[in-house]
């Protein structure tokens, strides 16, 4: 079965340094995919080739059946791959919702501001419209990232760790955001995380990344079970 | 809270008193004398100067300490088409065009390899462009004579259309217009067509996507835009506003050498730029009018004022005149770090950070 988003045998290479090595998987449309791993296992590496960022050194990303190889992250992003970043990168100028019609702007000629209010009120900030950006704490910069991605009508949105800084309440209602963005819309979800917790309990399935490689894929309760897993992330019994 | 932008009869009587104003000041500045129309001249052009500066600086938020070289280019390639130099002598609406475009091929020029540069970095290649481009005028006089090198290119043609003569002076209607009047009309209605390309560019897709890349680059590529482009549409169109001013200039003057085109001039449109509001039209022009015409005041009546009260001039006007700039350019730091008339955007942020 051909899934939506798909590693094939990707491999990356900065220098020396082996960053991503036969990395294959395959994402469904409308699925919640969840990414993990270790530090430095080449979480967001793997997530700035899904969206052209980088490009592999071999293997191949597909997107709907078409090679992402040798596009332009801003071509790619109006494919239909939105991403989100690891620390929140907004326009600090404008205010909330000119934010995130920017989002809406490009490849959507008309109605692109109904567009950015009703992404604004999908994640919960639909009042905060003009404030400006630097009156928000981190959750709600984060949550603006994710509606201007949403903003962009992707078939696909790129998280890149939603959960970092947050405290417990924080994290809590983050999980509630991210699975009711994907019930409303129907998007397909790429999440990559570092908090283990909160991603186990939201997505579908989850592959698990080390040094490179995939240890693991499958789905949550699985992956819990698994023992490569357990041993890259406690190591193994002196 | 209910300003003037609410009441449309009132914007409209601002607009009439403003147009009024705008035609009346020739004859009320000829009254004084014509180098004061020539003064007002000159200030128009350096408000074009600073509003093409702004494109890049204040709209795309890329830093250009070279911008003098396309005012360069426009100068040369009117002077060149329509002079006795290689005895060309094409009407100025087809040099104008063509000025505009060579000065937006130059910023495509200098745009493409410093795509990757910021900040500081980018001024200083920006800042050596400039340079290279003044050395380039000074010395293609050998093998062949393009340039003629420093003693510049002299008895530049005029606009003239239909026989009617910018240079010189006419009667109409009643009334004499002089030469600096009617460049000041032509002028005038230059500068008006720039800044409603500005103010629609500004909210425009285009202005958008600037302010994106200005705010956070990598956001905006993932946000789908095209970052290569847009820069270098950026430059370009910055570009080809000095160039359509240089082209003006030329005819103005009826002399350009390289000595009008030195880096001075360029750190006095950053200056227009920065003292009047980055990134707002109407500061920018300000920013303009302000040093344009302070010197020219300072000129006619710091030596007078001088010899009245000591006897004799104690301190030249041009002395004096960097050492006011200084001043004003220090106060406007310190106490509007955004400009004068600073851009809605800016004032907000300001506003947030203040406690």
């Amino acid at each position: 079965m051909n899934g939506l988003l798909e590693a094939k045998g990707v491999c990356k290479r900065f220098g020396g340094v082996q960053a991503l090595n036969e990395v294959s998987f395959s994402i469904r449309g409308g699925e919640i995919y969840g990414l993990i791993g270790p530090n430095g296992a080449g979480k967001t590496t793997l997530l700035n080739l899904l969206s052209g960022v980088l490009r592999p050194t071999s293997g191949r990303v597909l997107f709907g059946g078409r090679d992402l190889a040798g596009l332009k992250p801003h071509v790619v992003a109006r494919m239909g791959i939105a991403r989100t970043l690891q620390t929140p990168r907004s326009f600090p100028s404008m205010s909330v919702l000119e934010n995130v019609a920017v989002g809406a702007m490009f490849g959507r000629p008309h109605g692109h501001l109904d567009h950015a209010i009703r992404s604004l009120d999908l994640v919960g900030l639909g009042a905060r419209g003009s404030s400006p950006m630097s009156s928000l704490n981190l959750q709600e910069r984060k949550a603006v990232e994710l509606a201007r991605a949403l903003a962009m009508a992707p078939r696909v949105v790129l998280i890149d760790e939603a959960m970092s800084g947050l405290n417990p309440t924080e994290i809590e209602e983050s999980m509630r955001l991210i699975r009711r963005v994907r019930d409303e819309t129907g998007v397909t979800i790429v999440w990559v995380e570092h908090v283990v917790k909160a991603i186990m309990a939201v997505v579908e399935r989850i592959v698990v990344l080390n040094f490179g490689a995939v240890i693991a894929a499958g789905s949550p309760a699985e992956i819990a079970r698994n023992g490569a897993v357990i041993e890259a992330y406690l190591g193994t019994a002196a | 809270m209910k300003t003037w932008r609410d009441r449309p009869a009132a914007q409209v009587a601002g607009f009439v008193l403003v147009a009024l104003a705008l035609v009346a000041l020739p004859f009320a500045l000829s009254a004084v004398g014509t180098a004061w129309v020539r003064i007002a001249n000159f200030a128009i052009l350096y408000i074009l100067l600073a509003l093409g500066l702004n494109i890049v600086v204040g709209f795309a938020g890329l830093l250009d300490l070279g911008y003098v070289a396309f005012y360069a280019v426009g100068a040369y390639a009117y002077a060149l088409l329509a002079g006795p130099h290689f005895g060309l002598h094409l009407p100025f609406w087809v040099v104008l065009p063509i000025g505009a475009c060579l000065a937006a091929l130059f910023g495509i020029l200098l745009g493409a390899p410093t795509l990757k540069l910021r900040g500081d970095y980018l001024a200083i290649v920006t800042l050596g462009f400039g340079e290279i481009v003044r050395i380039f005028l000074n010395n293609l006089s050998r093998p062949v004579n393009i340039t003629n090198g420093p003693q510049g290119l002299a008895r530049i043609d005029p606009f003239s259309l239909a026989g009617f003569d910018l240079s010189k002076s006419d009667t109409l209607f009643g009334i004499v217009f002089s030469g600096p009047m009617k460049y000041y009309f032509l002028l005038l209605a230059v500068m008006l067509a720039i800044i409603v390309l500005n103010l629609r560019l500004q909210n425009s897709r285009i202005g958008r996507a600037w302010e994106a890349i200005r705010e956070d680059e990598i956001a905006a590529r993932a946000m789908g835009i095209n970052t290569i482009n847009l820069k270098l549409l950026a430059f370009a169109m910055g570009a080809s506003f000095g160039g359509v001013a240089g082209g003006m200039f030329s005819a103005i003057q009826g002399f350009i050498s390289p000595e009008s085109f030195v880096l001075v001039e360029s750190v006095m449109v950053v200056s227009m730029v920065v003292l009047g509001g980055m990134g707002n039209i109407w500061g920018v022009i300000l920013g303009a009018v302000l040093l344009s015409f302070v010197p020219e005041v300072l000129r006619w009546t710091v030596e007078p004022v001088q010899k009245a009260l000591f006897g004799k001039p104690l301190i030249e006007a041009e002395v004096l005149r960097m050492l006011i700039f200084g001043f004003a350019l220090v106060l406007v730091m310190l106490f509007r770090p955004a400009g004068l008339l600073p851009s809605a955007v800016r004032k907000r942020e300001l506003a947030e950070r203040a406690p």
